[in-house]
């Protein structure tokens, strides 16, 4: 059966998979879908493009451009899958569902569904938790230390405890399987516990346990131009911006295609909508940019019941030097587009507990312990009643070939902590991702020539007044930044077929009349330009105006 | 002057923790301390006030596991401000109940045996006994600072001999105050609009002074009445003891009360001189009242400009405080600053001396909090300044009615009309300022006394506390031995307890020393170890948090020896202790 036939949105797609799924909907939907393959990943896997538009209403370049792309984290499968039902949806409903069909009519939809292709495929093979790629970063070899293994071969890498006097945690009163935290006047007998990540440890002399070691360091989102710092100040930062043919892919992709005024980079966990910026707080930024970020966050909130949080907001705490982001900061600081970090599941929040979608981190370390502990009792709780018991792993005895006895155990960390399971979990997560991510790219900007009045004037000369509008709820330029970083130039006017005599708005640049950007939804969405042309009773004048994000439109008027 | 046994249990049959002491019966309890648990308790005094006393500090700790300065050590002090009594009623009834506890009591067991801690009960000895002497209050010192003889105005005095200083209303039609609608006794601000009295001017009970031909005495000339400070203090007793600290110091224009120099007070100085001399002191504790707040660092920053670790320890800590005593642990700028401008900020605290230049993980316990037991919401000051009238009027009516139904009234003395010399009809009323203003009635004192020992003892037993775990003896040819040790930190605390400790080098490095008859090879005999983590070092971090501390580290040594021959390994820190192993070299070729 083609991949087609059985596509299980409610799956994680292997390589191969999503690669067959990908190019039998690029043959079953050719007026509508073009796949290509916009880079190598490092171990020599075509990183894929999808492009949706349909072509008899013109070309994409033409449209308005929107882009989602997933899995710059190698782990964030949730994402992967979202992506590919958000394709698999617009393709297959478009023509039944409205929505699918104005997207394809009107915009151009691109996804990259898989950028970390290396990443997950480890992923998704293998016990290993890794951040985006399997190459060994930032050391080459491998030097002594603790390492991460699934020791007892249940197919799953979780924790070890080990009973120790010195232990910091301690098991929780209420539910035996929850470890708490000791605090500095827990003084009983204990039992109290260290806690280690399940694994072993390189060149083991019987002494002092030494900390992780994670030999695949490597960030993707760290690897972005926009406040890139080194691997000393910023864990994961590659050694040059866009030094890996992942996010360089990426970057060339986004630079090419002039049109995306506005991106989604699909994460996970957390169930929020990071905007940016991430190094600095709402004052720092752009009054308009703030107010469209938080306008279509309102948008994600009411389709998804997700919060929109300015990534500062969500991980900034006293103490913590900024963080710094990736692609949707590079999209928006460099090239102005309204850029969001999607960060899908949030079992937290599911549960009934705290998570930083809501107070953010600088709220989570407020919590006290009675309320740490209450989060942990209600997620178990999920686990019980929503997972299945699936999600943790009670504590059994093991013979570690080091420490001795142990007791491995622990939440399950990629199918319950970072991605929700297969099945009714997973698929409501990404029809979610796709009900926002839809009316997102329905809000980029789109040109359209409204009124034209044309009046003989005499002697074959006629005057000409033409309403450019943008039926788009975001202004032309999308954000002021694109405007100050120059990419949005303004909507440019053509005349062709006549002799232009005279023109009234607008300035006349390389033979285009650039009337500059168009509000978006409200009483300036719409601007005037009119000519003064000499022509003949009968004869067509072609008119285009065209915006780089706002695609081009084309009219012909017949000069009475 | 020594005391027998019977005359020391005699004084000690006396002591009461629901009682405020004078002077002489603190140094009365100390010394029969010092007589009755000599293995425990050790009285010495670190200098002399400037009318005579004596600075008495107590070292407690089981002499039989180690001296003091062997041992990680916690200071306790209270009494920067003379009039905050309660703050050595809590630091005498700790000494108390470590030592009548040590022996019954598992964790003042483990504390003595393991750590030192240093109290010094009362610093601002003179003032104290001036407090209880007058109706005054009195900042730290009943020295005259910042002026040498007393000044012209309104001197609170206790015009009508009951023994306070309360408050006087006179009317005026244009008074700033009106009594309450809610209840007579309260005065609330007459608004912009109120236009029908009686209004009222409120001043401080005392008298107007001027100067005379003989000096400055009462004497009022019946113009207006200057000079009101605006408060209880007598403007002449300015000094601060805690403002007199050298950190960030400011002189007197900028900074009340901070003195002519760091440090010119000897009370002060004899406590900075110990605690110089004792870099064992890793934790401490200071007594204030009164808000019912435990104060951290930093006065001067907020949070985001603090050591991330160890603003994560004074979390840490502070949330064992709110479990014990019920009061929260804040930042001094965060929470009980009013004023956030640079030059109005607090400055030359022992909080800033403890942690900014000592690294010592000290607290200021703002002890008593009766607006909260009233039932008003704690409140950051900032807060407090945005209060309306409304709200203040609704808080003290919350606290009048907690005096009538706790105190039977006591706490608040109604309005009485008194015939003043110099004002003719007034009226002296208010809020009792001692005894509930300022510390609490001598019936609550126990409670406070009580749960705050128990925080100080949770404190100091956090502190880090390093022990040689395993040692192991390896034979590696003939008469060549390899010696592995293992050093670990029991504590809560890392050994050096705070990271800015180790930039101001105010700690050195764990040391672990190899004493032998035979010869070293390679390595030398003393190694530095830096800090050992202690078991709270995982909670420092948000993210990933799920590998616990190391909370030991090994070092080895290769020795020439003979076959039975013995080593000494001595470990050793500051702030962690010094201990030593013997080991005796035999055992099979490895």
């Amino acid at each position: 059966m083609s991949q087609l036939a059985k596509f299980d949105p409610g799956r994680y797609l292997r390589y191969a998979e999503m690669t067959e799924l990908l190019q039998e909907l690029a043959a079953a939907y050719p007026g509508l879908c073009t796949l290509e393959e916009i880079g190598r990943s490092h171990e020599g896997r075509s990183i894929w493009a999808v492009t949706l538009t349909n072509a008899a209403t013109g070309p994409a370049s033409e449209k308005p451009g929107y882009l989602i792309d997933a899995n710059t984290h190698a782990g964030e499968v949730t994402g992967g899958a979202a992506a590919l039902y958000s394709v698999h949806y617009l393709l297959t409903q478009y023509g039944k569902d409205p929505i699918a069909t104005e997207i394809l009519d009107s915009r151009a939809f691109y996804a990259v569904p898989r950028i970390a292709v290396d990443g997950v495929e480890l992923y998704l093979t293998s016990p290993t938790m890794l951040r985006s790629s399997p190459k060994r970063y930032p050391l080459a070899e491998e030097p002594p230390g603790f390492y991460a293994k699934d020791m007892d071969g249940n197919g799953q890498i979780l924790q070890m405890r080990v009973v120790h006097p010195d232990g910091d945690w301690k098991v929780d009163t209420e539910d035996p399987r929850l470890m708490v935290r000791r605090q500095p006047e827990d003084r009983g007998p204990g039992p109290y516990y260290r806690i280690f990540v399940e694994g072993e440890i390189e060149g083991w002399d019987g002494r002092a346990i030494p900390p992780v070691h994670r030999p695949m360091g490597l960030d993707f989102n760290r690897n972005y131009p926009a406040f890139w710092n080194p691997e000393g100040l910023q864990p994961g930062a590659g050694p040059y911006p866009l030094s890996e043919p992942e996010t360089r892919a990426l970057a060339t992709f986004l630079m090419e295609h002039k049109n995306i005024g506005a991106y989604v980079a699909y994460h996970t966990s957390g169930g929020v909508l990071l905007r940016p910026p991430s190094n600095r707080g709402d004052d720092k930024i752009g009054q308009a940019d703030l107010e469209g970020f938080k306008r279509i966050g309102e948008v994600c909130t009411r389709a998804t019941g997700y919060p929109c949080k300015s990534t500062y907001d969500a991980f900034n705490y006293p103490g913590q030097s900024a963080l710094v982001k990736g692609a949707d900061d590079w999209a928006y600081e460099f090239h102005g587009v309204q850029a969001y970090t999607f960060e899908l599941w949030d079992m937290d929040g599911r549960a009934g507990a705290h998570g930083y979608s809501q107070i953010g981190v600088k709220g989570l370390i407020k919590l006290s312990e009675a309320e740490v502990i209450e989060d942990g009792r209600k997620l178990l709780k999920f686990n019980d009643e929503a997972l299945g018991g699936k999600g943790f792993t009670n504590w059994t005895p093991f013979g570690h070939p080091q420490l001795g006895p142990v007791e491995i155990g622990g939440w399950d960390p990629k199918f319950a902590e970072q991605n929700p399971p297969e099945g009714a979990l997973l698929v409501d997560e990404v029809t979610r991702a796709a009900s926002f991510t839809f009316q997102h790219c329905l809000a980029t900007p789109r040109l359209a020539i409204g009124r034209i009045e044309v009046k003989s004037v005499g002697g074959g000369v006629y005057e000409m007044a033409v309403e450019v509008q943008n039926t788009g709820f975001l202004p032309t330029n999308v954000t002021e930044l694109a405007v100050q970083n120059k990419r949005s130039t303004g909507v440019k006017v053509t005349v062709e077929a006549a002799e232009v005599l005279a023109h009234r708005g607008g300035e006349r640049t390389n033979g285009r009349y650039v009337i500059g950007e168009i509000a978006g939804w409200g009483k300036d969405a719409a601007k005037w330009i009119s000519f003064v042309v000499r022509g003949s009773a009968g004869s067509k004048i072609r008119l285009t105006a065209a915006h780089e994000r706002a695609g081009t439109v084309r009219h012909e008027v017949t000069l009475p | 002057m020594t005391l027998t046994e019977s005359q020391a249990m005699e004084i000690l049959a006396g002591y009461r923790s629901d009682k405020y002491q004078r002077y002489s019966e603190i140094e009365a309890c100390l010394k029969a301390w010092a007589t009755l648990y000599p293995n425990l308790c050790r009285l010495e005094s670190l200098g002399q006030s400037p009318e005579g006393r004596e600075i008495y500090q107590v070292t407690l700790t089981n002499f039989a596991t180690g001296e003091d300065t062997a041992k990680p050590a916690y200071h306790i002090n209270g009494q920067h401000h003379a009039g905050e009594i309660t703050a050595g009623a809590v630091a005498i009834y700790t000494i108390h109940y470590l030592l009548s506890n040590y022996g019954t009591d598992t964790k003042v067991t483990e504390l003595l045996d393991s750590r030192a801690v240093y109290v010094l009960p009362r610093i601002a000895v003179d003032g104290a006994e001036w407090y209880f002497d007058h109706p005054q209050m009195v900042r730290s010192s009943p020295l005259m600072y910042p002026y040498p003889e007393e000044r012209e105005g309104l001197k609170p005095m206790d015009v009508n001999g009951d023994g306070r200083i309360l408050q006087m209303r006179i009317p005026h039609p244009q008074g700033d105050w009106k009594v309450s609608e809610k209840d007579p006794r309260l005065m609330v601000r007459r608004k912009p609009e109120d236009r029908t009295g009686p209004f009222y001017r409120i001043y401080t009970e005392g008298m107007v002074q001027q100067r005379t031909p003989a000096g400055i005495q009462p004497s009022y000339d019946g113009r207006a009445i200057t000079g009101d400070p605006g408060g209880p203090y007598a403007r002449e007793l300015g000094f601060d003891f805690n403002r007199n600290y050298p950190t960030n110091w400011k002189p007197q224009h900028r900074q009340a009360g901070s003195g002519r120099y760091p440090f010119d007070r000897p009370e002060v100085r004899a406590m900075a001189e110990f605690w110089l001399k004792h870099p064992n002191i890793g934790g401490a504790m200071s007594y204030h009242t009164r808000s019912g707040m435990n104060l951290r660092p930093s006065p001067l920053v907020g949070d985001d400009k603090m050591n991330p670790f160890d603003l994560a320890m004074y979390k840490q800590i502070g949330e064992v405080c709110t479990r014990l005593t019920g009061y929260p642990t804040v930042s001094v700028y965060e929470y009980f600053t009013f004023d956030y401008d640079p030059d109005h900020l607090d400055v030359g605290s022992w909080l800033e001396w403890a942690y900014d230049e000592r690294g010592v993980q000290g607290f200021e316990m703002e002890l008593w909090d009766w607006p909260y037991i009233s039932g008003v919401k704690k409140r950051p000051f900032k807060e407090l300044k945005n209060l309306s009238d409304a709200d203040r009027e609704a808080d003290a009516l919350l606290q009048l009615q907690w005096n009538d139904k706790e105190l039977d009234g006591a706490g608040f003395i109604n309005w009485h009309p008194f015939e003043h010399p110099q004002f003719g009809m007034v009226e002296i009323g208010g809020w009792e300022p001692k005894y509930l203003g300022q510390n609490p009635p001598e019936k609550l004192l126990h409670q406070e006394c009580h749960k705050n020992c128990l925080f100080t003892i949770e404190h100091a037993l956090s502190l880090p506390l390093l022990r040689i775990g395993e040692v192991r003896v390896k034979s590696v040819g003939s008469g060549i031995w390899s010696i592995a040790a293992q050093v670990c930190n029991h504590g809560y605390l890392p050994t050096n307890v705070t990271e800015v400790a180790v930039s101001l080098k105010a700690t050195k490095p764990v040391t672990a020393e190899l004493k032998s008859e035979g010869r070293i090879v390679g390595a030398k005999g003393k190694q530095e170890l830096g800090q050992v983590n202690g078991r709270g070092a995982g909670s420092t971090s948000f993210w990933g948090s799920n590998h616990s501390p190391v909370t030991e580290k090994w070092t080895e040594w290769v020795v020439v020896a003979p076959a039975g021959s013995s080593v000494e390994i001595v470990v050793e820190h500051d702030r962690g202790g010094k201990v030593s192993r013997t080991a005796r070299l035999n055992g099979v070729e490895g």
